[in-house]
């Protein structure tokens, strides 16, 4: 159907295809990344263990802020101290924002980031889940199902419509608890993820 | 050196923004006014629509109008204040796709506009607030405000209407979709649109299209844009805008998807 809006439609519309989501309440794309040390973290090797997959890109302002001042300033480090692993996926292509081992070097130190890290300069991973802004978080159960994809909180840069709601603490306790996840999707909101073309 | 290029950017200074009220200059009282909150961005660089689509955030504009009792120099204020009736409209948005993602926004000078009523004879005080997400390849996040003041006339006098500085502004709002000269039907759970051309057309859903809310989107031989849809389960506000014809004859129409409720 997509080719029948070729014809009318504006030619910037149709420059390139659209990054889609992964199904939540299928498997979860498996990748192997490597780390700031280069060191090669699979997904699968987590297998048992809740994981939450959070895109990432030094350079974005809502990155900043969560990181900085926001909810992600500790909140990684508060969900391993529970057993679950908390991975760092950086997608942004050689020559744009975020890119570079020694920019993540940077963010990593000036933010207490304790977590892995890891470089996806291809972007394969990030299309694979259609990771579409920074911060896009996920969460995939201990079967190695995704269960949750979407926005970090209903808060972009700390402005909440309503109660505050952080979506992935909500998911990985919904996990914990044998629980189905009760908001398994929500709209992800920040920057593009920096794709190369 | 990168590295602190990437972390120092929020410290760089931003690329200037301006807000700026444009407002009536009088507004006779009991009378109702439109009021733009006008926002310039510098070229290359871009906000984003009440649906910024895949990444971004919508453009956060507020309006309040106060009224100053004080210098209604012997006139008996009606009952009530000045209040700001409806609003931000959005104007016709504007389609970006970059890295494989699609959104929706505006370049240039952008026009958001308000309703504001002046029941009484003081003069209004309007205090805009805007809150941004600027982007080209990065993301720059800001704010700002503007202030302004309309003059309340006296009831026997007409307003000088020979030129209003917000008509220009009104007419980038989408027209409404049934000016169009297009037909809509809803019928067996599904949306049915037309919209006459010629073309290009575009379309932008206030609320993310996905799921079961895709639409087919096909022309008919006469160069007509036809769109189907399954019947949303549309929350309250949400709207279809389309857009047929390019550059300076485009023309947006705005589609309420929740009325009426099937």
């Amino acid at each position: 159907m997509i080719a029948l809006l070729a014809p009318i439609f504006v030619a910037s519309a149709l420059a390139e295809t659209p990054v889609t989501a992964a199904a939540v309440g299928t498997p979860a794309p498996d990748f192997a990344l490597r780390d700031l040390s280069g060191k090669e973290v699979k997904l699968s090797a987590y297998k048992g263990t809740t994981v939450v997959v959070e895109w990432f890109n030094p350079g974005c302002p809502f990155v900043v802020y969560a990181h900085g001042e926001g909810p992600l300033k500790d909140m990684a480090k508060k969900t391993v101290d529970t057993g679950v692993v908390w991975l760092t996926v950086n997608s942004s292509a050689p020559g744009k924002q975020g890119h570079g081992l020694e920019t993540n070097q940077q963010a990593v130190a000036t933010w207490g980031i304790t977590n892995p890290v890891l470089l996806d300069e291809s972007g394969a991973v990030g299309k694979s889940y259609g990771a579409t802004t920074t911060p896009n978080m996920f969460v995939v159960d201990p079967k190695g199902t995704l269960v949750y994809a979407g926005a970090l909180d209903n808060a972009p840069l700390g402005k909440a419509e309503g109660a505050p709601v952080n979506y992935v603490k909500a998911a990985i306790d919904d996990v914990a608890a044998g629980r189905p996840v009760a908001t398994p999707t929500t709209k992800p909101y920040g920057c593009g993820v920096k794709y190369g073309s | 050196m990168l590295l602190s290029c990437a972390l120092a950017l929020a410290a760089d200074p931003p690329p200037p923004v301006k807000v700026a009220i444009v407002a009536p200059a009088e507004i006779v009282p009991g009378g109702t006014a439109p009021v733009a909150i006008v926002v310039s961005v510098p070229p290359g660089w871009h906000i984003y629509w009440e649906n910024p689509g895949q990444s971004g955030l919508p453009t956060d504009v507020r309006l309040q109008a106060q009224g100053d009792l004080a210098s209604a120099k012997g006139d008996r204020p009606r009952p009530g204040t000045p209040s700001v009736a409806a609003g931000p409209r959005f104007p016709t948005p504007i389609r970006f796709a970059a890295d494989g993602l699609v959104n929706y926004g505006y370049e240039g000078d952008t026009a958001f506009l308000f309703d504001v009523s002046a029941p009484g004879n003081a003069p209004v005080t309007l205090d805009a607030a805007v809150s941004w997400l600027l982007c080209r390849d990065i993301c720059v996040a800001g704010s700002g405000v503007a202030h302004a003041t309309i003059a309340v006339l006296a009831a026997a006098r007409a307003p000088d209407r020979s030129s209003d500085p917000v008509a220009p502004y009104v007419a980038r709002l989408p027209a409404a979709f049934a000016t169009s000269g297009g037909t809509v039907t809803r019928a067996d759970g599904t949306l049915r649109l037309t919209l006459p051309g010629p073309g290009p057309f575009d379309l932008f859903p206030s609320i993310p299209l996905e799921g079961a809310w895709a639409p087919v989107v096909t022309t008919a031989a006469d160069g007509s844009l036809l769109v189907e849809s399954p019947l949303p389960a549309a929350p309250d506000g949400a709207r279809l805008v389309l857009t047929r014809g390019a550059g300076a004859s485009r023309q947006g129409y705005v589609l309420d998807l929740t009325e009426p409720r099937p």
